[in-house]
């Protein structure tokens, strides 16, 4: 039988006590860790067949901010077949992301036509692809107005990425588009203003793949201008 | 027949069941969950890897999932070569445990005949069935909950210390199959600290919660530094951040979209007697099956959002943390609008939403705790171990709706369901076979003697 009738339980003071101290400086052990940061996965080998893994790598380059060399992966790959995209392996817009991602890395080296191109062929795609229960309108309009920024932004157009950013429902990107495109300008006032509203917005309402470095130049900008 | 006989029987019953069910039914690996991850990981930990969800060198260490599961499964891979049914197996015979573990706390709170037709309504239902034979934590998980509540039912009873440090330990070993678990940690500490038993001696009470911190600290101790020496930090999963983004963006919706929220609650509320007045078809908007207004509340938007901030969030530097923050900040800047539709998560919680007999089973069996809960409330009829046991069950019920929701993640607690649910049938059975003595002297008394 489980349940045993009340008793007194019986005291062994240091023989608790010395159990209580080593689990409590185990605890403290943990909790003293001193952090560490994983190390960037090693790349691609040359004869490793497919876009998806090279995509991947440069994801995780953006991820340490090397964006030199997550351009290089992204342009090997964008010579690959895009068909051979997964959709279930975390890139649910799958080509049309693709090259959105592309986009953003070229704009941020300085290849505006080469972003346009990517953008083009970014929104192509995005066309073709179907409703579904998990890509609704609101995602489609949402994607479409980040391409749109990252095609003004090419083009310097600030005007249009201020529309942009003022639209409903919030997206911050426009807005460090538009801060980014008049710091190029040397236009101080714009770019604060831009980048003010971005730091606003984000968390919340940022969507670009190069969100964190962004936020970083944003927050950069802002403290030393 | 003695209630340790009866247990007895609860086991084979339902062992033979779960075999059977098992035999019938060949699927093990469930698509679109888990599954694969965990026999992944399970082969990576025989191999020599690590704890990995990686399939190819370097094999980089993951804190995604908690190592309990897939320390269980490998170490059955490696006594039965990579069999999943081998695992099954196990799975069936715990469940079995755990049907016994449903009585005994059942017992605890309301006797034994109770107690017994919890055990029984808890271990022979087909979601358990289900869950026992794929490949997911829910077996391992609801028995290390079970037993510890038990657990933590005798400590508040006799004061042991024994069974303080147990109690830890138990939720401990739960915390490394789900991290969840960690959250019922503080209610479990402040219960017992207020309602428990510790004998004599001005020390006693503090000494017993103290051996409670230690039994569940030093088993999740290895686990945490682990962690904090691969990654920087020292937490239990990397999935926190990921489970708020999926519920938190949703407070940004007009009100507008509330009218379709509050027509899928109550109609998931009621399932499957919605299903009779208003058929879920109607709810279809297009060709395919998740084309559904329940499909919507209950899933698609949860996905629309991961995937909307997966992008921004791959890139950050913990991609778990800035998925946290996407959520807290919908948080801060809605906090109203996260509040009411916490009224939403709930129901996704609680209810099954597709109409099924398994449906009928549990949102029955969740409605009649529930309201059989309130009952006794009412009248005044819950103790300290009922307490102790609605004070958990609440704790995570408010830590789901808070983070992420799934009525999957409801199964693991069904057994203090069905042991509030098993309440008014015990009092029908009681009366009808209250005439026969032999049964009436094995089961109307509860093992601990009272009533």
């Amino acid at each position: 039988m489980m349940w045993h009738p009340r008793r007194r339980p019986r005291s062994r003071g240091s023989v608790w006590l010395g159990a209580i101290a080593l689990g409590l400086g185990i605890l403290a052990g943990c909790a003293a860790a001193p952090p560490a940061v994983p190390d960037p996965p090693p790349p691609p080998s040359g004869s490793t067949p497919g876009l998806e893994p090279r995509w991947v790598y440069a994801i995780d380059l953006l991820q340490h901010g090397d964006d030199a060399r997550a351009d290089q992966y992204l342009e090997e790959a964008s010579r690959l077949d895009l068909n051979a995209l997964s959709h279930e392996a975390g890139n649910p817009f799958g080509d049309a992301l693709f090259w959105r991602d592309v986009a953003e890395v070229r704009l941020a080296l300085g290849n505006d036509d080469g972003a346009r191109e990517a953008v083009s062929r970014s929104r192509r795609l995005l066309a073709s692809e179907d409703r579904n229960a998990r890509f609704d309108d609101a995602d489609r309009q949402l994607f479409n107005r980040l391409l749109d920024a990252l095609d003004a932004a090419a083009r310097g157009d600030t005007d249009a990425l201020t529309m942009l950013a003022q639209a409903s429902p919030p997206a911050a990107d426009p807005s460090y588009l538009a801060g980014w495109v008049a710091e190029q300008q040397h236009d101080r006032a714009a770019a604060q203003a831009g980048y003010r509203q971005y730091l606003a917005e984000v968390p919340a309402w940022g969507f670009l793949r190069r969100s964190s470095a962004m936020r970083a130049h944003a927050a950069g900008y802002l403290a030393t201008s | 027949m003695t209630f340790n006989r009866l247990l007895v029987v609860l086991f084979v019953v339902v062992v033979a069941n779960g075999f059977l069910f098992m035999r019938l039914n060949p699927d093990r690996m469930v698509p679109g969950t888990d599954s694969h991850e965990y026999d992944l990981m399970a082969r990576n930990l025989i191999a020599g890897h690590g704890l990995s969800l990686a399939s190819q060198v370097p094999y980089q260490p993951t804190l995604y999932r908690e190592p309990g599961y897939p320390a269980l499964v490998g170490a059955l891979y490696r006594a039965f070569g990579p069999n999943v049914d081998a695992v099954v197996v196990l799975q069936v015979l715990l469940l079995g445990v755990a049907a016994v573990a449903t009585a005994l706390v059942g017992a605890r709170l309301f006797g034994a005949l109770a107690g017994l037709i919890a055990g029984a309504w808890f271990g022979l239902n087909p979601e358990s069935a289900h869950y026992a034979h794929w490949l997911l934590t829910e077996i391992p998980f609801a028995l290390l909950l079970v037993l510890t509540m038990a657990i933590a039912l005798r400590a508040q009873r006799n004061g042991s210390v024994r069974d303080y440090l147990l109690t830890g330990v138990g939720l401990g070993l739960a915390t490394l199959v789900r991290a969840v678990a960690s959250g019922l940690f503080p209610p479990l500490l402040i219960l017992l600290g207020v309602t428990g038993a510790f004998g004599v001696g001005r020390w006693m009470r503090w000494q017993r919660l103290a051996l409670l911190v230690v039994g569940f600290g030093v088993v999740v101790a290895p686990w945490l530094v682990r962690n904090a020496e691969t990654f920087g930090r020292a937490s239990l999963t990397s999935r926190v951040g990921v489970n708020l983004v999926r519920r938190a963006p949703r407070a940004a919706q007009p009100l507008s979209a509330y009218p379709a929220d509050v027509v899928a609650s109550v109609w998931i509320a009621t399932n499957p007697l919605s299903q009779l007045v208003y058929p879920i078809s109607r709810f279809q908007w297009g060709p395919d099956y998740e084309d559904n207004l329940i499909w919507d509340f209950h899933v698609n938007e949860m996905v629309r959002y991961l995937w909307r901030y997966q992008p921004a969030c791959q890139t950050a530097p913990d991609e778990d943390q800035c998925f946290a923050d996407v959520g807290m900040a919908f948080v801060r800047q809605y906090p109203l609008q996260y509040l009411a539709q916490s009224a939403f998560e709930l129901v996704k919680l609680l209810f099954t939403p597709l109409p099924s007999a398994q449906a009928l089973i549990h949102n029955t069996t969740v409605w009649l705790a529930i309201v059989t809960g309130a009952v006794l409330a009412w009248r005044r009829q819950l103790g300290a171990p009922h307490v102790l046991v609605i004070g958990v069950v609440f704790a995570f019920i408010v830590e789901s709706v808070a983070l992420d929701t799934q009525v999957r993640y409801l199964w693991p607690f069904l057994p203090y369901f069905t042991a509030f649910a098993a309440v008014p049938i015990a009092a029908v059975v009681g009366r009808l076979v209250s005439r026969a003595p032999a049964v009436r002297k094995g089961l109307f008394q509860s093992p601990s003697g009272s009533s």
